[in-house]
Formats: structure tokens, sequence, C-alpha cells
């Protein structure tokens, strides 16, 4: 186990909180964002995330963990990192329990998917966002995000009118 | 406060591309943040009939003209912003799908011709999206006509539950099975023939379809990289299959049906695709064999790339299928993935399965083994060893209770797991001496193979064991055993059980195993029988003459692993809902720990800048005697001391170096591995653990006692953890080789944060002193 732990690079997180977390290069690489900065070499002491606190943080360590592909010894090309449906699956169930958080988790999760360029993570985020809004009439919606209507009635009237479609 | 809204337009845009049209244009009336329609942004029309409650309001129209007019609102918004959509989907699972939808979406030719994804879903409602089985005829399909689908700048298609018809309903389709030219070319007479330049990847998904629709349509897309074929119905033979840009195949229970009563019920397509990658193959035989004809499989030429190769054999006669169909390709996969009901269906003498002689990754999955021959298996494997030399990384992944869930019928999961039962107990018991009969048999065949088998020499580097059980099988023990002690090579044994799983004990015994074979290097004329090891190679429980040694328990000195909890407790306790065992207990005594909590061991790796440790030992509980095989308490029964924290320190009636301190400094422990003692034949009563240095904590009085500097990188190996102030420590963790176990099972093994949520797998926690 030694020589094979010793053979993957490490590479260092660090939240904005002080926390930091040491991730192997390839879970790292997940994101986008960091595989530019080390592509560039930007990565020999800590890597700073902002905006991102360690509780974040630490799930979308999770969720690249769980995600960075097994590919076979001799790594195959991104482009075409594509699991058996099996395999599939898996990762699908454990992506709806890892994406059951509450709504201001997922909107943090969100914004780290974007700002760290994860696909995955911000297609799950926001499918679920949408499927929890979805279905819902738009007073519902209203509520359920605490969204404030400030539109004036009559302009309201006008935007269902120009939309008049999507409220039949 | 609304966190929606204050998210960055392109982020809003990019979740409103996955909701329906419908939905995502109806909130532009939600606040004037949202004035702005931000969805004819996104570039996505998905039209989705579960958007459409039936009978809601007074909108009477039928579903599928809400969904055109739907569509045709969404598209000439966007195209009218300059926009092109760019991702059309379509779901009408509820049997609604009308041409006039499709002819709605992609109908204009100009703004169809931008779509770059396209996915079209009319599987029947209620139907799983993983297809298991193969399409029955008497569902309803929606006829799809290629001609309407916009062809000109598709990258992606996916269609589900349809019924593909070719551009022209030409007559050669059926009989250009055995043609030799592209068939595709005989469309040219037709004004409509297809071509899809840019397309990368197709998916079918309960399609059925003519071979020759398939075959034109994976020809008239020279850039196709991926093609998936998951429960497609095939009306007529399709003898081969080629796709000269393909990459990635997926071929998944796909099948003909039976026109005529031809007698045989598996065909096979002879896959021309020189490009091919990675290549999955699964055939579950279907309930209707009569009608139905399997597609098995094997490639016209050797395909030069192939890397990974995954293949679902659910037949009895795994072994004639592998070499079958893997004829052309065995020299060059180098990933092999076999889901097999069960490993005995490799075991076939007088068929050799082929010789794989590069392949590097082996992973077999096996998922009803439990009711099978074991002997059978354990002939398997080492046939399966045998004909891969050159395998370096192993994985076993038993899935049985996983797929025994899935059986229908409860009693027959009754029974399967019945047939587990005297394995199964005993490995519940705690004592690694207590091998009994079962499984005797295995030795039949591992006899006289342990020098034969070129990859034990010294290929094979990594062996996982992934079950789902709560405890290894006998034979699963075995199998681990006869890996440990048989591959030279071996650094790395993972074996990650289900929940409830306790790795502690078989992680131990697999280091004994190791360590033995690092001691003691199999001889090479060794008579003796191999498998099973025998009784006596398994060491005794340690009795009075119990070493107080402090041996690594855990044994990752030298593994690299910083920082390893192991919860103390053992397999006898069954319940599940010990959730909460986290550092926090650690550090308050563990009161959270239930009955007979027992000990807790880690080792930590400081970093340099050393600091204050205070540590107590932690009493263990009613297991303790299960701690024999450390060679660390002895203890006379009843001597339950697992008590409050204000208890005494403990005092084990053992004599005084034997004494387990309640509180101790910790004494840095050697990186190295242990001096090699003298060769111990292999029918020695002392437990191997007795040779590593000791370690002897002094004991201490029972106040807190603070740890000095420590020295940079030290490891240090705590058996029993009464407190310990994380604040005082510098600890570097990697826990990464047993991230999967940490994450099914009891959630806070690793030190929590600050938020009290665990830390991911690999994690450092620096605080100052």
């Amino acid at each position: 186990m030694a020589t094979r732990e010793a053979g993957k690079k490490m590479i260092m997180l660090k939240s904005p909180d002080g926390m930091e977390f040491e991730v192997e290069e390839a879970v790292a690489m997940e994101s986008q964002t960091i595989r530019k900065m080390i592509e560039d070499d930007c990565a020999d002491t800590a890597i700073l995330i902002p905006n991102i606190n360690s509780k974040i943080l630490s799930r979308v360590i999770e969720y690249c963990n769980k995600h960075v592909p097994t590919t076979g010894a001799t790594g195959a090309a991104a482009s075409d990192t594509v699991a058996p449906a099996a395999l599939a699956e898996d990762l699908k169930i454990w992506d709806a329990e890892f994406i059951k958080v509450n709504r201001a988790t997922r909107f943090d999760l969100i914004q780290a998917a974007s700002y760290l360029n994860i696909k995955g993570l911000l297609d799950l985020t926001s499918q679920t966002t949408i499927d929890t809004i979805s279905d819902n009439s738009l007073e519902e919606i209203r509520s359920f995000l605490s969204t404030k209507n400030d539109y004036l009635p009559e302009e309201e009237q006008t935007i269902r009118r120009e939309n008049q479609w999507a409220f039949q | 406060m609304d966190r929606l809204s204050d998210l960055p337009d392109d982020l809003l845009i990019h979740i409103l591309s996955f909701g329906p049209s419908c939905e995502a244009a109806r909130t532009t009336a939600l606040s004037r943040r949202w004035r702005r329609p931000l969805w004819l942004h996104t570039a996505a029309v998905n039209l989705d009939y579960r958007s459409y409650t039936p009978g809601a309001g007074a909108d009477d129209r039928p579903l599928w003209r809400r969904s055109v007019d739907d569509a045709e609102h969404a598209l000439s918004l966007q195209s009218s912003l300059g926009r092109r959509p760019k991702k059309v989907a379509l779901v009408m699972r509820d049997g609604t799908m009308h041409d006039a939808v499709l002819r709605a979406a992609c109908g204009r030719e100009d703004v169809a011709a931008g779509f770059e994804e396209l996915q079209i879903d009319c599987l029947e409602y209620g139907v799983p999206p993983y297809c298991v089985h193969a399409a029955p005829p008497r569902w309803t399909y929606y006829n799809l006509y290629l001609v309407s689908l916009p062809f000109a700048g598709l990258r992606v298609l996916e269609l589900s539950g349809c019924i593909l018809h070719a551009p022209s309903p030409s007559p050669s389709s059926a009989e250009s099975e055995e043609d030799e030219e592209p068939p595709s070319e005989e469309k040219s007479e037709d004004g409509q023939r297809i071509t899809f330049p840019f397309l990368e990847a197709m998916r079918l998904r309960r399609c059925r379809t003519e071979s020759g629709t398939l075959q034109d349509m994976v020809l008239a897309a020279p850039r196709l990289a991926d093609l998936r074929l998951e429960a497609v119905s095939f009306s007529d033979y399709m003898g081969r299959l080629s796709c000269p840009a393909a990459t990635v195949i997926t071929m998944a229970n796909c099948h003909m049906l039976s026109t005529n009563n031809v007698n045989f019920y598996t065909c096979t397509v002879v896959l021309d695709a020189p490009r091919l990658r990675r290549f999955s193959y699964s055939q579950v035989h279907t309930f209707e064999t009569t009608s139905y004809w399997n597609y098995s499989f094997k490639f016209r030429s050797p395909p030069q790339d192939l890397e990974q190769v995954h293949l679902a054999l659910h037949t009895a006669s795994a072994a004639a299928d592998l070499r079958h169909s893997m004829h052309m390709a065995v020299r060059h996969v180098r990933v092999l993935i076999l889901t097999m009901y069960s490993l005995g269906d490799l075991d076939r003498t007088g068929y050799g399965l082929p010789q794989f002689d590069n392949l590097e990754r082996l992973e077999i999955e096996e998922l009803c083994g439990c009711i099978v021959d074991h002997s059978k298996a354990a002939s398997a494997i080492e046939n399966l060893l045998r004909s891969c030399p050159a395998v370096c990384d192993l994985h076993l992944r038993f899935r049985w209770r996983e797929y025994l869930a899935e059986a229908s019928d409860p009693a027959d999961q009754m029974a399967a797991m019945a047939d587990l039962m005297p394995c199964r107990s005993i490995n519940n018991t705690g004592y690694d001496d207590e091998e009994e009969e079962c499984c005797e048999n295995l030795d039949l065949y591992y006899q006289h193979c342990g020098h034969g088998l070129d990859c034990l020499k010294g290929s094979l580097k990594r062996v996982v064991v992934e079950f789902d059980a709560e405890e290894l099988t006998c034979f699963q023990v075995r199998l681990i055993r006869f890996l440990a002690r048989e591959a030279a090579g071996l650094e790395e044994v993972v074996i990650d059980g289900g929940k409830g799983y306790d790795s502690n004990r078989m992680d131990r015994k697999v280091e004994r195993w190791r360590r033995k074979w690092k001691r003691s290097p199999p001889r090479a004329a060794k008579p003796a029988p191999l498998w099973p090891p025998t009784r006596s190679e398994f060491p005794l429980p340690v009795k009075a003459a119990a070493p107080a040694r402090m041996t690594p328990p855990c044994s990752d000195v030298e593994l690299d692993n910083g920082l390893q909890f192991y919860d103390g407790e053992d397999d006898e306790d069954e319940d599940d809902d010990e959730d909460d065992i986290s550092p926090k207990h650690f550090m308050r005594g563990g009161s959270k720990k239930k009955k007979g909590g027992g000990l807790e061991c880690f080792s930590v790796k400081l970093k340099a800048k050393g600091g204050l440790i205070t540590v107590q030992a932690r009493r263990g509980g009613a297991n303790r005697r299960r701690r024999n095989d450390w060679g660390w308490v002895e203890e006379e029964e009843g001597g339950d001391i697992a008590g409050s924290s204000a208890s005494p320190p403990l005092v084990p009636p053992i004599s005084p170096p034997q004494r387990l301190p309640a509180m101790y400094e910790f004494p840095p422990l050697p990186c190295a591995p242990p001096p090699a003692p003298p060769i111990l034949p292999s029918l020695s009563e002392s437990p191997p653990l007795d040779q590593s240095p000791p370690l002897a904590p002094p004991p201490c009085p029972s106040q807190i006692a603070p740890l000095g500097l420590c020295p940079a990188d030290s490891i240090f190996v705590c058996r029993q953890w009464r407190s310990v102030r994380l604040a005082d420590l510098d600890v570097a963790a990697d826990m990464s080789s047993r991230r999967r176990y940490l994450s099914r099972r009891r959630r806070p093994l690793a030190p929590t944060m600050s938020s009290g949520r665990r830390c991911p797998g690999a994690f450092r926690i620096h605080q100052p002193l």
C-alpha cells in the first residue's frame, strides 16, 4: 500500500475558514478550475478556495471522491469515461442520497460547483433545484423560495399575457 | 431570503435549462429579478409530460396538444431572440407522444439544424429507466421515422421506447445482413438519405428496429464514438454490425424477435469496430426464451486499442462464452470486468479460458455465488488467475445480498441466505482458530496450484474484496488468505464489507498472513497443501502467557495511513444503530458506546510542530478477550471494567508489565516494519505479533499526562483512548484506503469538523496549538 499511496500526488485545498483538505490529485482534478490551476503549476502550495466554507468544500470533495473515474491502469482519456450501466446506476443512487440536503446547502453546492466547475455536481444540483420547484404554481414557488413578488399587479398581468402559453 | 434569486444569471440559466420549458417560462412572473426571460438563454427546450397536470384549470386540450403548443412557443421565442436551441428533450412517457409533438419540436428546419442534443423518451409509464430485461413486444412504442429527426447538427441522440423506421421502407434493409458494401449506399435513390455528420453518441433504449436500419444509422454517422444499445429488439437477424468510428460500445440485452421457428436461441453478431476502446456486454436471459434470441457477439478483427471489457455473462457456460466472444481480443484487453451469477460458471474442465496476456486489472462481480458449490468457484478463480498472468489489480465483488434483495420470491431469499449461515457463523465468532471443516473441499483445487500461477509470482499488487454482507463467508476468507499468502508482490489488500461489517479483525488477519509471508516466503518445494491453510496457521488466542507488548494493532505503521480509527466493536454487535462513534466520543470517553464498548485504537501521524497530547486509556468492555490476538490485553472473564469516565484506572489482574495503563505517553513507534524474527514454523503456538519491538507504555498515574514535544512525522499508536484533545494535535490523516468503507458505514468515524459533519475521505486538520 505504501508505494501505491506514495505514487499519488496529493493536493492541499484550503477553505477560507482555515480548514485544509488534502485530496488526491485525481479527485481535485474533477474540478476543472483546480485542474487548470494544477496544469498551470499554481498548486505547489495549498490552493485557497475562496467563498466556499469547509462544510461545503468537504461535501464537494466527497462528491469528487465518489465520481473520480475509476479508469484502468492506463487511464483512458476523459472524453470517453463512460461507466457501465450498473456503475452509473450505483452512482445515481449515491447522488440521490448525496443531494438530500436542505436548500441552503444545495444553493451553496450550486455555487461551489459553479466556481469549481464540476459539471456533474452542477447538473445534479440544478436538476434537483428545478425538480423541487416544478409542478408548483407561481404562488407556491414564491412562498417556497420566499421570493417577494415586487411586480405591480398590472405588470404581472402583462407578463402573464406575454407568456400566456406557459400559464395555461 | 431568496437564495435562488441571488444566484448569478448564468447559474440560473443553467438551472432553468433542466426544467420543462413552460415551467421555465413561468418563472418570468416570479419577481422583477426574473423579469428578463432567463429561460430564453438556456438554449434548451424540454417538454415533459409530467409538467402537465391533466384536467387542471379550464384547459381541456389533450396533453399532446399542449406539448405541441409549448414546443412551438418555446422554439419561436428562442429563435426570435436569435438563439438557437441546442438541447431538446421530449419526455412523453404516458403514451401521449404524438407525431405532431415531434413535428413541432423538430419540424422547422432552420431551427432544427442547430439542435445538438436530442432526447426522445417514449418509454411506457412505469418502465424502469434501466433495462435489465428485454423489452416485451406488447409494450407501446412510438413509431419514429428517422427522416423526421433533425440530423444536421446533432451530436447526441438518445431514443427510448421507439420503433425506428428506416427513411424508406426499402426491402433491401431486411436482406442487408450479408451485404458486403455498406447498406447506406443503397439509400441514395431515396432523396431522404440520412446522415448524421456530427453525431458522436447514440443511445437506444428499449427500441425496436431492423438490423439494416441500425447499420444505416451507424454508418451515416462517421463520428459516432459512443454507441449504446440497451434492450434493443431486432426484428431480423443481425449478423454483423460495423462501427468504424466507435470507441465505446455497450450492448445490453439485445435480442432478436423470432419470426420463424429456427431452433436456436442465441445469435452472434460480429462486431467490426477497429477503434473500440471500451466494450460492455450483458445479457440476461429473457423470460420468453422461445420468442427471443439473445445476441452474443464476437469481434471481426482484433480491436487494437481495446482497453476495457465488461462482460456480464449470466449463463452457466460463461467460460465457453468468454472464450468464444473474446477470441479476437484477448491480447489487447487490459481491463476485464466479469459479472456472473456465480464464479462456478467459469469452471469448465475441458475448456480452457482464453489467455489474457496483457490483462492488468481483473474485476469479478458475483451476484449469487452463495448458493453454489464453492469448490467450483475456487477452481474457477484458479483458472482465471492462470489465464491472466500479468494481472496486477484484482477486484472481487460479491453482491449477493443486493442480488437476493431483487429476487421476487422471499422464500428464495430465505433459502439462499440460509445456505450462507454455516459459513457466516464461523466468521461471526471472534476466534481466529475456529476454522471448521466448512469449505474443506477447497483444497482439492488449491493443493498444487499455488506456485503455478504466474500472476502470484509478482505481478499481483493489489487485491480488493468487496461484499455486501456483514461477514465474509468461509470461502471468501479462504480466498483472501490464499491470495494474501501466495502472492509475492502483494502490496495492498482492501476488504470492504457491507453495512455492519467490522473490518478490524479481518484486516489484522490479512496483515498477519502477509507478515508471515514476508518472514517465510513459501518454500518452493513445499509439499504441504497450501490451500486451505491448516488450523494451526491461525494463531491461537493468547492465553496466560499473553505478551503485553504494544504492537501496532492495525499494523498500519508501514502503510502510510496517517490516522485510522478503529472502532472496537466486535462483530456480535449486530445492531446498526452505532452511527455515532465519532471522535467527539473518543474525546469524551466514548460515552455513546453501546454495550460492552470495545477498545479503540488508531495510529496518529504527528506533524512537526509537536505539542501536548493528553491521552487517557479507554477501558474496554465485555469484548476484551477478543483482543487477545493483539497480544494486548489479557483479562479474566467478568472483568469488565468498562466504566464511566470517573472509574479508577484499569488494573487488570495481570503482572505489571502487562498492565494496561490508564494513561500513558505515546512512545514513538518505528516506522519500519518490525525486524524479521527467526522463521516461525507454521505450527508455532506463538502469535507472530510477539516479535515486534516492544513499545511498553510506561504506566502512568491516572491523571491526564501530557505528552511532550514529538519528533516530526512520528507515528504513534494508541490502543485505548479515553480522551484526546485534538486541539493539541496536529493530525495528518489519510484514510483513503478505507474511504469507501467509512462512507458506507458508520458515518463519523473520521474526525468531525466544526460543523459536525464528517470530513471526506482524505483530509487534514490543522489547528494551531
